[in-house]
């Protein structure tokens, strides 16, 4: 696993996301405000849409995506409503000084 | 235990009491259906329409209803049932039944806008029951057969789906129906109305794990009105030990029409009766099939195309893989009524063998009662991989197990290639590949 610096911490307001690439994967990066920061694959499980464009639930820690409004769990990836039924990954996201770091296969 | 006696069955007048109170909104048919139940004999062998397939030692003992939970979120959806669901494709529509009751719904939400409605057929019945009144049981009578009996009296849960007039619905709607009660009996039913000029695809999937024992007594109804256009998938994924009887029954209007995929890999006794009836001038119908067997699975299949209207036109392709002790039937009819003029009806079923013991029959009926068809016929085939191309392939440098694969796939490539949702295809191709990697 490597440590990679993806955006810094004032590039996500609270309560929003952002997409960045890592290689050839796109991730979500999400700020929860207090609750700190997520990050999962920013690609829907069940369409080809961006969640980083859906809307950000703080308190439940959920992302919507915006095309057919599947919920997913910014914790475990799992989806929390239809019609995504496959869980999108997630990334342990480290915060150093005004870094947003995650964590992903080398 | 004669035909009659239902002392020694599950499915009993307390069993009927005892199901949620949600489901009594069908109440009429439920008793109506119960006493066909209990008056109509199991189907004899020596009745023509189930002359291949023996029943007689079927045993109504599973638990009539067992229960599958309610789910806010999916959080409340254990996940063996959602990596049942596994990737969905891109849907508009997504509905998961678990057992005998539905657990979740979604609808996009621009097409609730506009009318369409999915759901519950429990709660349709109480919600919109003007609509489900109408059509249930319309398509496929309650005193079909002994099973569609007891279907109408025991079943729960169910999908509902209403497509309003000259909408067009651009995506896939989907249900999964899981089943993991062992020793318990499941009746998915599909109530699909496409109203004039509407446009749906719609596709039922049933997916259980292995079972000891469990029955699945499926209806599926279409209502296609005038100018309607209805696609509809059945994706028959039980495990072992699970025996299927369903029937697929579709009324099909005026210029309109109705294609339809029945795929039937899973269980131990798989019987898919589809009957389409063109009842409209100019209505169409294409009807394919794929079908893989293995173990000592029995697959029967029987298919009416009913053209009731003149101009109307029907093609059905159903082609199977059988190997180990497996069996097939197929049987099909063409019926072209005294008043349908100028129709056009072709059906063809086709069987590779691919083991000696593997068994497959088929037996294409045509009753023509008019004079004027403009063109009606059949085709059918069973037969064992060719050596010739087997020679001709193994001669190319081809080691024989990818030379019968490729075989396999060209024998199915007629069916798959014409159908036209790459997900659905690609899963059917993995199902086949599964199929042959056992083979070795």
């Amino acid at each position: 696993m490597a440590l990679v610096k993806v955006c810094s911490v004032s590039d996500v307001p609270a309560g929003a996301a952002r997409r960045v690439s890592v290689g050839t994967r796109e991730i979500a990066v999400v700020n929860l405000g207090d609750e700190g920061f997520r990050a999962v694959d920013a690609v829907c499980s069940h369409a080809h849409y961006y969640l980083d464009e859906g809307q950000v639930d703080v308190d439940e820690a959920t992302i919507e995506c915006w095309k057919h409004g599947s919920t997913f769990d910014l914790e475990t990836g799992r989806p929390r409503t239809l019609p995504a039924t496959v869980p999108v990954q997630v990334f342990p996201v480290k915060i150093e000084d005004d870094d947003v770091m995650i964590e992903v296969e080398a | 235990m004669s035909d009659t006696d239902t002392t020694t069955t599950t499915f009993d007048a307390a069993a009927l009491e005892a199901l949620p109170a949600r489901a009594v909104a069908t109440g009429g048919i439920r008793e109506q259906a119960f006493a066909r139940f209990v008056a109509t004999p199991l189907p004899s062998k020596e009745t023509e329409e189930w002359r291949y397939t023996d029943v007689s030692d079927l045993v109504f003992d599973q638990v009539p209803y067992s229960e599958g939970g309610a789910a806010e979120t999916l959080d409340d959806v254990p996940d063996r049932v959602l990596e049942a669901a596994d990737v969905v494709g891109d849907r508009a529509g997504l509905q998961i039944q678990r057992n005998g009751d539905v657990i979740i719904t979604h609808l996009a939400k621009d097409l609730v806008d506009e009318g369409v409605i999915l759901g519950d057929l429990d709660l349709a019945a109480s919600e919109h029951r003007d609509l489900v009144e109408e059509h249930l049981h319309s398509v496929v009578p309650i005193d079909r057969s002994k099973f569609t009996a007891l279907h109408a009296a025991f079943r729960t849960g169910g999908t509902f789906l209403y497509v309003p007039p000259d909408v067009q619905v651009e995506l896939p709607i989907q249900t999964l129906t899981y089943l993991d009660a062992d020793g318990g009996a499941v009746f998915p039913h599909t109530l699909l109305i496409a109203d004039r000029g509407s446009e749906v695809t719609f596709i039922d999937r049933y997916a259980s794990p292995d079972l000891r024992r469990a029955l699945s007594d499926a209806v599926v109804e279409i209502v296609a009105g005038d100018g309607a256009h209805v696609k509809y998938i059945g994706l028959q994924d039980w495990g072992t030990g699970v025996q299927h009887v369903g029937v697929t029954r579709a009324r099909v209007g005026r210029d309109a029409q109705v294609r339809s995929l029945g795929v039937a890999f899973g269980g131990t006794l798989a019987r898919g009766e589809v009957e389409i009836e063109l009842a409209g001038d100019g209505s169409r119908t294409e009807l394919l099939g794929v079908y893989f067997g293995d173990g000592d699975q029995h697959i029967d299949h029987r298919s009416i195309q009913l053209h009731r209207g003149s101009r109307s036109s029907s093609d059905l392709l159903y082609k199977g893989a059988l190997r180990d002790a497996s069996s097939a039937i197929y049987t099909g009819t063409v019926i072209i009524d005294h008043d349908a003029h100028l129709c056009d009806a072709y059906q063809t079923n086709r069987n590779i063998l691919l083991s000696e013991q593997a068994k497959a029959m088929s037996v294409p009926n045509l009753e023509i009662l008019t004079d004027d068809p403009t063109r009606c016929g059949h085709a059918a085939s069973v037969g064992p991989v060719s050596e010739d191309e087997l020679f001709y392939l193994q001669s190319r440098g081809i080691p024989r197990d990818e030379a019968e694969r490729l075989i396999v796939f060209g024998f199915f490539a007629e069916v798959l290639d014409r159908i036209d949702l790459p997900e659905v295809r690609e899963g059917i191709e993995r199902s086949i590949e599964a199929e042959l990697a056992r083979v070795g």
